[in-house]
């Protein structure tokens, strides 16, 4: 021990300077210096963490990808679809050179058959009985109802099931 | 020992220091101690140092003891850091946008039910603008700048911009010039197989 507090004041003769005695216990302290490169500290908390190599929090990638995950990404999606037809409808009226009812009356002299009429209408009734439902379910959420795991779920099959019961009364009415 | 822990780890508790600011009016000075034991910077720092939104204020809610809130509304504690954190107070535009989609779930079949220039004119307004929103939560969500950039963020925020606007253009012109939308709904519906 006498010997290691000795070298270890051979090697650090700075401190001695100034010191009459020197301080064996304070030049025996075991200090442990590791090189730890500094981390970039950027704009914002992402930059920060990433810079960190930090994983991304909440960790997603832990959790399973369940039904009420499915219906989430869903709500986003069918709102995504809605977006885009409301959006073609939007910029068709602006760039189409015809008034809609003559492609309507075009698309209804192709004879389309009733399957292509039927695909039509549920490419354009589901996303909307869907993105209806759960937009309804987020509503009822918002007045802080149901914010329970048991809520969530339960509020998720209610939404299935009127949104079957809906997509089917928009397709065969 | 404590000490130079805490002064080793001061960067990672500046967080910390925001917390008990942002709770500061429910704490007596006996509670404080849970949190301002951390404490390496003074009270009078900005809460929010570069946009850094901490989520340490709902940890140090959550080993707080709950005598210390008994008598206080926690969703009214939330709301005053959410506030306080966010720099900007949205609760104005969340509930606008609540109430045009609560709207909306009336105002959709009603449109196409009695089809008429007013309610063609408020669907499209209303719709547009929901859609406006969606579409800027998924633009701020998928093309953040850290992930594509400043630029491409920026031009992703105005072709969103471009597009609703073009699209709020086109369906009142709908309206105006063509058939409106609710006869355009029953138009393609009435479509026979």
């Amino acid at each position: 021990m006498s010997t290691i507090c000795r070298l270890a004041g051979r090697k650090l003769p700075f401190i001695k300077v100034g010191l009459d005695r020197p301080n064996f216990l304070q030049l025996s302290r075991h200090v442990t210096l590791k090189p730890v490169s500094q981390p970039v500290r950027g704009a914002d908390h992402d930059d920060h963490n990433m810079s960190m190599n930090r994983p991304m929090s909440p960790h997603i990638s832990i959790y399973a990808f369940d039904i009420i995950s499915k219906i989430s990404i869903s709500h986003r999606i069918t709102g995504t679809m809605l977006g885009g037809y409301t959006i073609l409808l939007g910029t068709g009226a602006l760039v189409l050179p015809n008034k809609v009812s003559h492609y309507v009356d075009a698309l209804q002299a192709m004879h389309p058959g009733a399957a292509s009429i039927l695909a039509l209408k549920l490419v354009l009734a589901a996303p909307f009985a869907y993105h209806f439902c759960n937009g309804i379910r987020h509503l009822v959420w918002d007045t802080a109802r149901f914010l329970t795991l048991s809520g969530v779920h339960k509020t998720a099959y209610i939404m299935l099931a009127s949104t079957f019961v809906m997509l089917i009364a928009l397709l065969f009415k | 020992m404590a000490l130079s822990i805490a002064l080793r780890h001061a960067n990672k508790f500046q967080g910390y220091s925001t917390l008990s600011k942002c709770l500061l009016p429910f704490y007596n000075n006996a509670a404080s101690v849970t949190c301002a034991s951390t404490h390496t910077s003074d009270f009078n720092k900005p809460l929010l140092r570069n946009g850094n939104i901490s989520i340490l204020p709902a940890v140090c809610f959550l080993t707080t003891p709950n005598t210390i809130f008994s008598n206080v509304n926690k969703s009214a504690v939330i709301a005053q850091n959410v506030r306080k954190m966010s720099g900007e107070d949205h609760r104005a535009l969340w509930k606008i946008e609540k109430g045009i989609s609560a709207l909306l779930v009336g105002l959709l079949p009603a449109c196409v039910a009695f089809p008429n220039p007013v309610l063609d004119n408020l669907t499209a307004i209303l719709t547009v603008a929901h859609l406006h929103w969606g579409m800027e939560a998924i633009a701020q969500d998928y093309c953040r700048p850290i992930l594509v950039g400043n630029a491409v963020s920026k031009v992703a925020l105005l072709a969103v911009y471009v597009l609703t606007t073009t699209t709020l253009g086109g369906l009142l012109f709908f309206n105006y010039s063509d058939i409106g939308i609710g006869k355009f709904v029953r138009a393609v519906w009435a479509l026979q197989g």
